[in-house]
């Protein structure tokens, strides 16, 4: 029996197969929908379909399916005005979510110095020059008024907490150049968290910085948490870093430590500067 | 071109029917129009209408329904390959026939609903006692619908 006569004597059973295939695909297509299978069955549905309708209204099915015709051209001339009208909505909507942002920002602020006693001024940074990476850096402030020169300077980590930038080094109006803790000049007297351990950290122009001058005797170990302490102005209790390694200099009679900072320093963009009330 | 236009027009009335049904009364008290007239080209029009005539019905089904798209293609057009077997086989004419094929048909849809639904994990499965009470009106209101059907179709001479 040739292909063509066992297809023909069989042909119900092939028209099923073949048309089994296509329901299966179809029923396939449910999960991965492409666009215009969903296009063609929007089309059907805003058409033919009026089970959300009241039942006394059924009777204007057919009416209503001859108007919803007549209407294609008025609907894509509306939907071209309404996609306009949506895009600059999204405009509008982005330049008024920045001006609540910043108005939230403000009350945050003004809560939080309330709290802390501290006047919390925002600011960003503007330039940073690859010449000085870890050095410094200019800022501009908002309100330059309560701000000082040696006013630290904080930012906000990832992980929701404060850590230590550096300090003002210089104002001039809305600007204002930080000395960046990783700087070399920059000398900061710090203490161990929960320890009595105290030390300088110093800048090494690089993320890792060293704590010095801790005393032979003091017990320092890796992992201990670095934060800033009261002394010359500076507000103590700011996280700078975690100790990471420890150097005995016999010699010199005092300890060394390299303390790794707990924020990512190449990513300063918008920092913290607080002075006391 | 008669066959066609008649058996689309009947299409596109069953369908407003069980959309109207579909408001009127809940599942349990519906008729299964569709099935029935699946039933009906199977006994008198042949085993390829009824293939692909149940499977266009199935298909606008699916289109006009929320449901999961492909059911009821895939059942209408398993219904109409199965019950297309006895075409030339029994005498449709006999009403005992016709009762019998309606009530097996919808017993078969019932099960090959179940299977699908357990196959592609659907949660939307119809309970027995449920299903029994609308296989009786389906049953029932089929048959009514078959005589209409036979008057039809032998008005425009396409069935003896």
């Amino acid at each position: 029996m040739s292909f063509k006569i066992f297809l023909y004597k069989n042909r119900p059973t092939v028209l099923f197969l073949s048309l089994l295939i296509l329901s299966i695909i179809s029923i396939l297509t449910s999960k991965f929908t492409t666009p215009y299978f969903s296009n063609l069955r929007s089309f059907f549905i805003y058409f033919f379909n009026f089970t959300y309708k009241p039942i006394y209204q059924i009777v204007d099915y057919p009416l209503e399916i001859i108007n919803k015709f007549i209407y294609i051209p008025y609907l894509y001339d509306e939907n071209i005005k309404l996609k306009e009208k949506l895009k600059q909505k999204f405009v509008e909507n982005l330049f008024y979510k920045q001006i609540i942002d910043e108005m939230y920002k403000k009350s945050q602020q003004e809560m939080a110095s309330s709290l802390l006693n501290f006047y919390i001024t925002n600011a960003k940074v503007i330039i940073r020059e690859y010449n000085s990476w870890y050095n410094e850096c200019i800022i501009s402030i908002e309100n330059s008024q309560n701000i000082k020169k040696d006013s630290p300077v904080i930012i906000l980590g990832e992980d929701k907490r404060f850590y230590f930038v550096g300090r003002i080094w210089d104002i001039s109006n809305s600007l204002a150049k930080v000395l960046l803790i990783t700087n070399p000049l920059s000398k900061i007297p710090v203490k161990v968290r929960n320890k009595p351990i105290y030390g300088v950290i110093v800048g090494n122009s690089s993320p890792e910085v060293t704590m010095e001058y801790i005393l032979l005797e003091d017990d320092i170990r890796i992992g201990d948490v670095i934060e800033t302490f009261e002394l010359n102005g500076l507000i103590g209790g700011i996280e700078i870093g975690r100790v990471v390694s420890i150097e005995t200099m016999f010699t010199l009679g005092f300890k060394k430590a390299k303390v790794k900072l707990n924020f990512n320093i190449n990513m300063l963009k918008e920092l913290v500067v607080v002075t006391p009330l | 071109m008669k066959k066609i236009l008649i058996s689309l027009i009947t299409i596109v009335i069953i369908l407003i029917l069980d959309l109207l049904f579909f408001k009127l009364f809940p599942f349990f008290i519906r008729p299964n129009l569709a099935l029935v007239y699946t039933v009906f080209l199977a006994l008198f029009m042949g085993h390829i209408d009824a293939i692909i005539y149940s499977f266009l019905m199935g298909l606008f089904l699916d289109f006009i329904y929320l449901n999961f798209f492909g059911m009821n293609t895939l059942l209408f057009l398993t219904i109409g390959y199965i019950v297309g077997w006895l075409n030339k086989r029994v005498n449709e004419t006999h009403k005992k026939i016709q009762i019998i094929v309606l009530f097996f048909s919808s017993l078969l849809y019932f099960l090959l609903y179940t299977f699908f639904s357990f196959i592609f994990s659907l949660t939307a499965v119809k309970t027995p006692p449920l299903f029994f009470s609308n296989l009786i009106f389906t049953v029932l209101f089929g048959y009514l619908q078959i005589k209409v059907l036979i008057f039809i179709y032998s008005k425009n001479n396409l069935i003896t």
